[in-house]
C-alpha cells in the first residue's frame, strides 16, 4: 500500500518536473577563438537555441521526452531516481572582442561545442607619408 | 515574512555576484559529475537502467552483468586542445565505474543497451521466475452489493501459449 502511494506521487513528480538544468561547460582560448563546450545529455540539434542579446549569450535545450519516455510509465515504478531529467538553460557574458557573426556550433553524443571567432586583431600600421 | 523577503533577496545577490565574477549570467541547478547518476525503473518483465552520459562513444563504456548485479564502466578522455592559450574546465573527465544489485535475478542474455544522444538506456528482462505475478483470490463472494457470479465473464479467453506461461495461467 505505502509502496504503491510512493510510486505514484512520483510519477505524479515526474510529469510536472519543469526543472531546468545548468550544464557544466568548458571554456578554452585560443589566439583566434574561444571555444565553449557544453553537456547536454538527451538534447538533440533541433532542439538547442543559441541567441546573443547585448553581449549576453543565452543557450536553451529541451530534451526529449515525448515518444521516448525518460522514466516508468503505466504501471511501472521507480526503482532509483538519482538524477532529474529536465531542459537546459545557461548564460553567459561574451567578451567585445567575439565575433558573433561568425559564431557556430555543432552537437555531438550530446556534447554542444560553441566556436566564437575573435574579431580580426587591428594590427598597428605605419603610415608612409608621401613626398610632395 | 519581511526578513524572509530580504533575506533572499541578498541571498539571490550574493549568488549574482559570484555568477558574475565567474562570467556566468543567472542561476541554476549544476550537473558535472562523472560518475553517473542511475535512474532505474521496472515493470512486472523488465528493468531499465539509464544514465546521462554525454561525450562516451559506445567504445568507452563497458557494460557487465552477472545474475542480479549490472556494472558500468567507462571513461571520458578529454581530447587535449591543440594551441589552446587559457582554459577553465567545469566537465569531468576520467574512468567511472558503477555497480548495482537489483535483488531479482536477470537475464543476461536479454540485456540489451543503447547509446543515444549522451544518454545510456540498459534494457533487462527478469528471469522468468523472478518476475511479478498476479495472484488471483479464491474464495466465496461477499454476499450484498456485488453482483451475483452468475453475470461475471466465466474466463478471460485463452491465447495461444498462455497455458505454458506459469505467470499468466489463470484457469
Amino acid at each position: 500500500m505505502n509502496t504503491n502511494t510512493t510510486a505514484i506521487q512520483q510519477r505524479e513528480h515526474a510529469k510536472h518536473a519543469e526543472v531546468t538544468y545548468r550544464p557544466g561547460a568548458d571554456f578554452i582560448e585560443f589566439s583566434d577563438r574561444y571555444e565553449m563546450v557544453f553537456d547536454l545529455p538527451g538534447a538533440t540539434a533541433d532542439s538547442v537555441s543559441l541567441t546573443i542579446d547585448e553581449g549576453v549569450l543565452t543557450l536553451e535545450a529541451s530534451v526529449r521526452r515525448d515518444g521516448d519516455e525518460r522514466g516508468p510509465s503505466g504501471d511501472n515504478t521507480w526503482i532509483a531516481r538519482e538524477f532529474g531529467v529536465g531542459d537546459f538553460r545557461r548564460r553567459v557574458r561574451i567578451g567585445e572582442d567575439i565575433d558573433d557573426e561568425r559564431m557556430t556550433a555543432s552537437l555531438t553524443e550530446g556534447v554542444l561545442t560553441v566556436t566564437l571567432p575573435k574579431r580580426a586583431a587591428r594590427q598597428a600600421r605605419r603610415i608612409e607619408i608621401n613626398p610632395s | 515574512m519581511l526578513s524572509t523577503m530580504s533575506m533572499l533577496r541578498s541571498f539571490d545577490e550574493l549568488s549574482r555576484r559570484l555568477d558574475r565574477a565567474f562570467e556566468s549570467v543567472g542561476q541554476g541547478v549544476a550537473r558535472t559529475q562523472v560518475a553517473p547518476a542511475l535512474n532505474i525503473w521496472q515493470d512486472a518483465e523488465t528493468l531499465t537502467v539509464e544514465a546521462e552520459l554525454p561525450g562516451f562513444r559506445r567504445e568507452d563504456i563497458e557494460i557487465l552483468a552477472t545474475h542480479d548485479t549490472l556494472t558500468i564502466r567507462g571513461e571520458r578522455v578529454r581530447q587535449d586542445p591543440q594551441g589552446a592559450e587559457a582554459a577553465r574546465y567545469e566537465r569531468s573527465f576520467g574512468r567511472f565505474e558503477r555497480s548495482v544489485s537489483f535483488g531479482v535475478p536477470i537475464d543476461p542474455d536479454g540485456i540489451s543497451a543503447s547509446l543515444r544522444d549522451g544518454v545510456l538506456r540498459i534494457t533487462m528482462p527478469k528471469t522468468p521466475e523472478a518476475r511479478a505475478r498476479r495472484i488471483e483470490v479464491t474464495g466465496e463472494l461477499p454476499t450484498g452489493t456485488n453482483p451475483p457470479p452468475a453475470e461475471l465473464p466465466e474466463t478471460s479467453p485463452k491465447r495461444a501459449g498462455e497455458a505454458s506461461n506459469p505467470e499468466s495461467s489463470r484457469t
